[in-house]
This record gives structure tokens, C-alpha cells and sequence, in this order.
């Protein structure tokens, strides 16, 4: 079965001292392992370790994962390339298709006229889309993100968190995923790790039996209660309020 | 068809633009016909005459033989300085380290005078195309080195990380996400050479040849011919806006057209 598995004993941007310590991330294939923490906490840079984006050093990554995609908090699309350009740059290592390219813009729920403009033509939640497209169009089976919605308004988000477990669903994908919004980590996750510290480390795994499809408004605002009385989790985000 | 009426009629709008640059152009005119009036023919001709007599050089004295090898050697110093200074830059701004040891070098160079440059072509290179030709060279590199070394350097990190999420190679990296970034930088420092290789090649000439433009001026000098003068002044003048609107202007506008919306 397809894995990844972060073993990290620290990174840090400096030599002087240490960001990130004593961690251990695994995933399997068709399961989505949620990071959280306060801003500043580390999660993007253990995202980026676990990408490859960075080099881990004092540690292990082994990832036998074939294909993986990453959505960035921004959607890093090119100001220079059409949206139908953009979407296609992703096979641009193996082979431009772009009538692959069409058919994942339809599913994303972009249209044709859409696809000849520049991302700068479209609204906030038009391009994360294409950026989405940009990302599933090569068929990932692993699948980073790193608050991709952040920047989108309540319905458009919760529209674009579906689209990504439909997708999901379909293809047995794994998320690594970093998040400081609760409600969707427990929307989407089987495994909650909370960061904290300083070094950040995980200070909490949380495990989520229940069924994906059975996550009711009511069980998330009932779990997200649940785990806003954690001590590890108060600690976590209260550490760093003093900035 | 609909794609070609766009592009039509974007051919149109900015040769239709170009009206403005005539009227401001034409009030200059009708100053220097003022100025003209003034001060008599022999202090300042006027365009009439100016233009008359750049017409009588090319008639009657190989005019278009100087225009021509003035052209050729402005052009070659200039194409290789935009190729050379471009590659070079571009690679010196991939890594941290050699931008900054190049950084005072390049200052060092841009600070030696035109004209000590032609000075010591003059001696290496004596009575020659080479001479103009590598004077210009000499004088542009650093300009265009400096900006396409900026340019690669101020990249944005972001798109080479998405870039190297989907594996792009290194060539496909360079073409689509550093290429479009760098142009922002070069365009700018490629016009201001463009200005500075006529006008250097013109003033090696004048020093140094037998040929070309900057001798034409010199003979013009000797024989007292104001008018002469002036014209050669209007035809470089002439040449280089040429170049800058209808070749290096369209390409700006072509690689840079999202930058319009």
C-alpha cells in the first residue's frame, strides 16, 4: 500500500535553533491526516518537509506515492498564462492534454470562456479553482494543502471542501492537510495532530471514527466543542498570543 | 477570423496612438522653425534645409552606404551586448553569491566614460568596424547585465515552488515561470541600450572612421555645413524611434499583453 511517512527529529530555517522537532507523520492511501496549530506554528513548514519542498536533514521521509499535488494558501497561478494554459502546465513533464484539461476545468465548474481569460479576469474562488483543476488533472494520489480556501467566503468554501471529497472518493487520494480551522479538519479528517510548543512538536493525535459522509453539522459543532476544552489544544493556540 | 479582427484592430489603436507623439513632435518643429527665423541659416538651418540637404547626401554622396555601415555596426555591438549581457545575467542571477561578486565589477565597468572606452578601442582595434562596434558592446553589457541579473534574482519563490511540485524541467522552468518575470526587468534596460548604441557609435565615428554617420558629421563640421548636421542628427533620430515603436514597442506589448488588463 501506498505511504508516506515523515520521521523528523528537527528542522529549522537557522542552525541556530530548531523550528520543528520530534515529529512523525504517516499516511496511507484514501486517508486525510489534518495539521493544526496557530499561525506561526510550523504547519506550512512540515507541509513543505513532507512535499520534499524542503530538505529534511536530521530525519527520514519515505514517500511511495507516485503523484502529488499541493495547494498553496495563494493560488500561485501564472498572471502570464490563460487559465486553459495553467491548467495544462502541470502535464507540461509528461504531455499536454487539453481536452483532459477541458474536462476537469467542466468538472471544477469553470466554462470555456473562462478558460481563455487570465486568472487576473477572474474572481478569488473562479481561480482557486483553476488551480484546483491544475492539481487534479495529473491524477494525484497524494494530495497537500495548505489552507487553499482560507481566502474564500463560508458557501464557496464548504462548495469547494465537497468538490475535493467527491474527488477524493473517486480515487482512493491521500491529504496531508494544514489547517486553524477546526470545523474543517473535522469535516475532513481521520486524524487530527495538533502542533504546539516551542519548537512545535505534536502535543495531541486525535483519532475521528466517524463516517465521512455521516459528519453532520451537529457532530462537527459537537467535536469542535469537544476539542476546544483539550488542554494540549488551549495550550496550542494560547502560546503565542503574546506576539 | 475573430482573433485576426482583434489583432487588426490592435495594429490599428496603436499606430491611431501615434498621433499624439506627432502633435508634440510637430510643436518642436514649428520651435526650431521659429529658432531658425531668428538666428539665421548659418547658426540654425531650418528643418526645411536640414532635411533638403540629408536628401542632397543621399542623392548625390553614399549617404545610404554610411547609414547603412553606421547601422551594422551599432547592430552588432548592440545584438551582442543584448545576447551575451542577457545569458550571462540571467545565469549570474541564479546563485546569491556570484551576483554579489559581480556587483562591484560591473559598477567598475559602468563608470568608464564612453569615450575613454573609444579611445582605447581606437588604439586596439584602429580604423575598423571593430572599434564602433566594440565600443557599443562594452558600454551596454553592464546596463543589461546588471538588470537581467535583478530580474532572475527577484523571481518569485512561490512559482518556482508550484514549479517544482509538478517536476517542470529545468528548460520548461526557465521558458514559463522565470522568462515572463525577467522580460519585466530586461525590456527597459534593452531601450535605454538601444539609445546609448547610437549614440556611441555616432560619437566613435566621428573620432576615429572614415565611414558612417559620426564621419559624415565630421566632414560636416570641417566644411562649416550646419544644415548637413542637422540632418544627420534628424535621420538618427529617425532610425532609432523606428526601431523603438515598430520593433522593440510591438514585442513589449505581445509578451507583456496581461500585464494590460
Amino acid at each position: 500500500m501506498k505511504s508516506l511517512h515523515l520521521k523528523l527529529e528537527e528542522f529549522g530555517y537557522l542552525p541556530i535553533k530548531p523550528n520543528v522537532q520530534n515529529i512523525d507523520i504517516r499516511l496511507v492511501a484514501g486517508r486525510i491526516v489534518a495539521l493544526i496549530g496557530a499561525s506561526g506554528s510550523g504547519k506550512t513548514t512540515l507541509l513543505k518537509l513532507a512535499a520534499g519542498l524542503l530538505e529534511v536533514n536530521k530525519g527520514q521521509l519515505n514517500n511511495s506515492f507516485r503523484h502529488q499535488a499541493y495547494l498553496f494558501q495563494e493560488t500561485r497561478l501564472l498572471p502570464w498564462k490563460s487559465c486553459l494554459d495553467n491548467i495544462t502546465l502541470s502535464l507540461m513533464p509528461v504531455k499536454i492534454n487539453v481536452d483532459l484539461a477541458l474536462q476537469y476545468a467542466q468538472i471544477m465548474g469553470l466554462t470555456k470562456e473562462d478558460l481563455a481569460k487570465y486568472p487576473s479576469e477572474l474572481s478569488g474562488g473562479m481561480r482557486q479553482r483553476v488551480a484546483l483543476a491544475r492539481a487534479f488533472i495529473i491524477q494525484p494520489d497524494l494530495l497537500f494543502l495548505d489552507e487553499p480556501f482560507s481566502g474564500l467566503d463560508f458557501t464557496l468554501r464548504a462548495e469547494m471542501q465537497q468538490l475535493l471529497l467527491s474527488q477524493m472518493l473517486d480515487k482512493q487520494l491521500a491529504i496531508l492537510m494544514v489547517t486553524h480551522d477546526l470545523n474543517e479538519a473535522i469535516l475532513m479528517a481521520d486524524e487530527i495532530l495538533v502542533l504546539g510548543g516551542d519548537p512545535a512538536h505534536i502535543v495531541k493525535r486525535i483519532m475521528l471514527e466517524q463516517a465521512r459522509d455521516k459528519r453532520h453539522p451537529e457532530y462537527i459543532f459537537y467535536e469542535a466543542q469537544k476539542l476546544m476544552k483539550m488542554p494540549e489544544i488551549i495550550a496550542s493556540f494560547a502560546i503565542r498570543e503574546d506576539r | 477570423m475573430q482573433n485576426l479582427n482583434k489583432i487588426f484592430a490592435n495594429i490599428l489603436t496603436y499606430l491611431w496612438s501615434g498621433w499624439g507623439g506627432a502633435a508634440s513632435l510637430f510643436l518642436l518643429l514649428a520651435l526650431w522653425e521659429y529658432g531658425h527665423l531668428q538666428m539665421g541659416s548659418l547658426i540654425l538651418p531650418s528643418p526645411k534645409q536640414s532635411v533638403t540637404a540629408l536628401f542632397y547626401a543621399i542623392a548625390h554622396e553614399d549617404a545610404i552606404y554610411d547609414i547603412i555601415i553606421t547601422c551594422k555596426r551599432a547592430f552588432y555591438g548592440f545584438g551582442a551586448g543584448v545576447l551575451l549581457a542577457s545569458a550571462s545575467g540571467i545565469l549570474a542571477g541564479t546563485s546569491m553569491t556570484v551576483s554579489m561578486a559581480l556587483r562591484p565589477i560591473v559598477t567598475f565597468i559602468m563608470g568608464v566614460p564612453p569615450i575613454a572606452w573609444i579611445v582605447l578601442a581606437l588604439m586596439w582595434f584602429g580604423d575598423d568596424d571593430m572599434t564602433a562596434a566594440f565600443t557599443v558592446f562594452v558600454v551596454v553589457f553592464p546596463i543589461i547585465f546588471a538588470s537581467a541579473m535583478q530580474g532572475m534574482r527577484m523571481r518569485s519563490a512561490e512559482l518556482d515552488e508550484m514549479a517544482d511540485i509538478y517536476q517542470l524541467s529545468l528548460w520548461q522552468k526557465f521558458f514559463h515561470i522565470h522568462m515572463p518575470q525577467i522580460i519585466s526587468y530586461l525590456f527597459p534596460a534593452w531601450i535605454v541600450a538601444l539609445g546609448m548604441s547610437w549614440k556611441i557609435v555616432v560619437m566613435a565615428e566621428l573620432l576615429g572612421t572614415e565611414h558612417g554617420i559620426g564621419a559624415a558629421m565630421a566632414m560636416a563640421r570641417v566644411n562649416i555645413d550646419t544644415a548637413a548636421t542637422m540632418g544627420w542628427i534628424l535621420m538618427i533620430i529617425f532610425i532609432l524611434l523606428m526601431i523603438e515603436y515598430l520593433f522593440l514597442e510591438p514585442i513589449k506589448r505581445y509578451v507583456e499583453r496581461w500585464k494590460m488588463l
